[in-house]
C-alpha cells in the first residue's frame, strides 16, 4: 500500500505545486541573503528603469530593486497567508465542532452567525473592517483569518455530524469517554482530510485577499514590501514600464496556482474512498 | 445471593412512541442470559438503556436499573460513565466499524487500559498484548501495530472484545456478537465468549435473534415480544416446555435435523408498529390460540420456581409470578 506522501507525489500537478511552494518559502525565508540590493534603498534618479546586472527585475518608480521588494514581499503574502489560514483554520474547528457535536440551539446558532457572515461579501467585509481597525500587517492577518472560518466550520459541521453517528463513536462510549474524549480523540481525526484540503486552498485565496488589499492601498503599508503594493505602482506605468507590474504579478500568479495545484493532489491522496479501497 | 443486575419495570419511549413496556429481568453473577426477540421487539434498547447509552429521541420514562442493589438511572452522567467500560461492557453487531479507523490496534486497547485502570502508556501497550494473546489472536505483537482495515472481520470482533475485558468489566453485554460473521468465525467466536466468561468469572448478557445460540450458550432466557418480556425461564424449560405461543412459535420454526419438512413454520403476521395502543396480549393478534381473554391486560404467570411466561394459559400451571406478588 502506497504512504501518503507516495500517492500524493503520483500527482504529478500537484508535485509541481509543492515544489514551486517550496522554493517560494526559501526565498521567503532567506530573503535577507538572497537579495541583491536593499528594498528601501530609494535611487530617484533610476525610477522605472528595466532590468540590468545590479538589479536583476528592474526598479520601481522610486528606483528601489523590483527583486529585493519581491523576497521580502514574499515574506509578507506568505506569512499572512499562513498565519490567517492557520486562524481561520483554528476558529472553524472550534465553531464547527461546536455545532456538530452538541447540535441543537448551539449549532442553530453559530450557523446563523455563519451564514451572516457569508452574505456579505469577503472582501468587503474585510475592507471594511481594515479601514475602521486601520491597516497593518496584524490587522490584515487578523482581519482576512476572523472572516474566513465559516466554510471550515460548515464543513467540520458536515463530517462530524456523519461521522458520529458511526458505530465506532458508539463503542467509545460504551467503554466510557467523555464527550471532549470522543470528540477530540475520536470524531475530530476522522474529519481531518477535507480540511487539511481546504487549508491550501484558503491560503492561495488569502494570498490574493491580502495582494489586493495591498494593491488597493489598505494592506501592509510603505514601505515595508508586498506583491500586492509593487503591482500596484507598476500600474500607471503599464505602458512605458511594464515589467514593474508584471513580475510581482506572476509572483502571486504562481503563489496561487501552486496552492491550488497542491490542494488538487491532497484531494485526491486523501480521498477516503481510494484509501478504504486497498 | 443479590443479583449483580436487576432490571425493574423498565420503560423507554422513543419521541413519545413506547418501546419497551416495563422489562424485568435479573442477571446473577457469573451468569448468562440470553435474550431473544424479533427485529424491534426491544433487546438493544434494552441494552442500551443499562449502559445508558441511549441517544435522543430514546428515553427511559420508568423503571429501575438496579447494579449490586444501587439504582443506575439516577446517577449523574459522570458516576453513570465510569460505570461504562469498567463495571460493564459492550460489543456490537459490526465488527467492521466498530474500531476507530485512524487508530491501531494497540491504541484503541490502551485507552481503555489508560482510562479505567490508571496504566500508562508503556504498561498499557505491555498489557494489550497479553489481552490480545487471551481472545486468541495469534501473533500478538505484530497485530498490535495493525489498523482496523487490516484484520478481518473476525479478528476485528475479538479485538473489540479484547478492550472490553481490558476494563475487567463484571458484565458483558454482547448486542447481536455474531450476526455479522461467518458460521465458523461465528462458534470460534462464542467459544471464546464462553471461555473468557469462566476464566474471568463475569456475566453476559447474549442478545440474539437466533435461539440456537441461546440454547448453546445461555443458562437462562427471556423472550420478548413487542417492547415486553413473554417468558423467562432456564434454557432448559425454554426449550422443552415453552408456555408462551410466541416461544411455542419462535420454536416451531426452527428446522429441525432429520425431519422431513415441505415448508418450514414461519409465524403469520407482524411485529405491531405502534405499540401505544396496546392493552392486552401484543402477541393475541397473530396467535393461533387467542381467545377474548387475551384482549385483557397480562401478567406473568410462574410455571415453576425459574419459568414465568405472560399469558393466563399458563395461570393454571403455577400461579402469579414471584416477584409481581412481591410488587404489589
Amino acid at each position: 500500500m502506497p504512504t501518503f506522501l507516495q500517492r500524493l507525489f503520483q500527482h504529478r500537478l500537484a508535485t509541481i505545486g509543492a515544489i514551486v511552494l517550496l522554493l517560494l518559502v526559501f526565498a521567503a525565508l532567506f530573503a535577507p541573503w538572497l537579495a541583491p540590493n536593499d528594498p528601501e534603498d530609494v535611487h530617484p534618479e533610476a525610477g522605472l528603469r528595466g532590468p540590468s546586472r545590479e538589479f536583476p527585475l528592474g526598479q520601481d518608480p522610486s528606483g528601489r530593486c523590483i527583486l529585493s521588494r519581491m523576497l521580502y514581499g514574499a515574506r509578507a503574502s506568505l506569512s499572512v497567508g499562513f498565519l490567517a489560514g492557520v486562524l481561520s483554520l483554528g476558529v472553524g474547528i472550534v465553531m464547527g465542532s461546536l455545532a456538530g457535536y452538541f447540535g441543537g440551539w448551539v449549532d442553530l446558532l453559530i450557523m446563523r452567525i455563519a451564514e451572516i457572515f457569508m452574505t456579505i461579501p469577503q472582501f468587503l467585509l474585510v475592507i471594511a473592517a481594515v479601514a475602521i481597525v486601520g491597516p497593518s500587517f496584524t490587522s490584515v492577518l487578523v482581519i482576512i483569518g476572523l472572516s474566513s472560518w465559516t466554510g471550515y466550520a460548515r464543513v467540520l459541521r458536515g463530517e462530524i455530524l456523519s461521522i458520529k453517528q458511526k458505530p465506532f463513536v458508539e463503542a467509545a462510549r460504551a467503554y466510557g469517554s467523555s464527550n471532549l474524549r470522543i470528540l477530540v480523540r475520536h470524531v475530530l481525526p476522522n474529519c481531518l482530510s477535507p480540511l487539511i484540503v481546504m487549508v491550501t486552498l484558503n491560503v492561495a485565496n488569502v494570498i490574493l485577499l491580502e495582494s489586493s488589499l495591498s494593491f488597493l492601498g489598505f494592506g501592509i503599508q510603505e514601505p515595508q514590501a508586498s506583491w500586492g503594493s509593487i503591482l500596484s505602482q507598476g500600474r500607471a506605468y503599464f505602458q512605458t514600464a511594464p515589467h514593474v507590474a508584471t513580475f510581482p504579478g506572476i509572483a502571486i500568479m504562481l503563489a496561487v496556482l501552486a496552492f491550488n495545484l497542491l490542494g488538487d493532489g491532497l484531494r485526491d491522496a486523501l480521498d477516503p474512498k481510494l484509501v478504504e479501497g486497498e | 445471593m443479590q443479583p449483580l443486575l436487576e432490571v425493574q419495570g423498565l420503560e423507554v419511549s422513543f419521541a413519545k412512541r413506547p418501546v419497551l413496556r416495563g422489562v424485568s429481568f435479573t442477571v446473577a453473577p457469573g451468569e448468562t442470559l440470553g435474550i431473544v426477540g424479533e427485529s424491534g421487539s426491544g433487546k438493544s434498547v434494552t441494552a442500551l438503556s443499562i449502559m445508558g447509552l441511549l441517544s435522543w429521541p430514546g428515553r427511559v420514562t420508568g423503571g429501575r436499573v438496579l447494579w449490586h442493589g444501587e439504582d443506575v438511572l439516577g446517577l449523574p452522567a459522570d458516576a453513570r460513565r465510569r460505570l461504562r467500560g469498567s463495571a460493564m461492557a459492550m460489543i456490537f453487531q459490526e465488527p467492521m466499524t466498530c474500531l476507530n479507523p485512524v487508530y491501531t490496534v494497540q491504541q484503541q486497547i490502551s485507552e481503555v487500559l489508560m482510562l479505567h485502570r490508571g496504566m500508562n502508556k508503556k504498561e498499557a501497550a505491555e498489557a494489550a498484548a497479553e489481552y490480545l494473546q487471551q481472545v486468541g489472536i495469534a501473533d500478538p505483537k505484530a497485530r498490535l501495530r495493525n489498523y482496523p482495515h487490516e484484520l478481518s472481520g473476525g479478528m476485528r470482533q475479538r479485538v473489540m472484545i479484547a478492550m472490553a475485558l481490558a476494563g475487567e468489566p463484571e458484565l458483558l453485554i454482547a448486542d447481536e456478537p455474531t450476526t455479522a460473521l461467518d458460521v465458523t468465525v461465528q462458534a470460534q467466536i462464542l467459544d471464546l465468549l464462553k471461555r473468557l466468561q469462566a476464566e474471568t468469572g463475569m456475566a453476559m448478557i447474549l442478545i440474539t435473534h437466533d435461539l440456537g445460540l441461546v440454547a448453546e450458550n445461555a443458562d437462562r432466557g427471556i423472550v420478548m415480544y413487542a417492547g415486553e418480556v413473554v417468558e423467562d425461564g432456564k434454557v432448559d424449560e425454554l426449550f422443552t416446555a415453552p408456555a408462551h405461543p410466541y416461544t411455542q412459535g419462535l420454536l416451531q420454526s426452527l428446522p429441525r435435523w432429520g425431519e422431513q419438512q415441505d415448508m418450514l413454520y414461519s409465524i403469520p403476521g407482524t411485529v405491531p408498529r405502534n405499540l401505544a395502543n396496546i392493552t392486552g396480549c401484543a402477541f393475541a393478534e397473530r396467535c393461533p390460540l387467542a381467545t377474548e381473554k387475551c384482549s385483557e391486560p397480562q401478567v406473568m404467570h410462574s410455571i415453576s420456581v425459574t419459568q414465568t411466561a405472560r399469558c393466563w394459559r399458563a395461570q393454571g400451571q403455577g400461579g402469579e409470578a414471584e416477584w409481581q406478588r412481591q410488587g404489589k
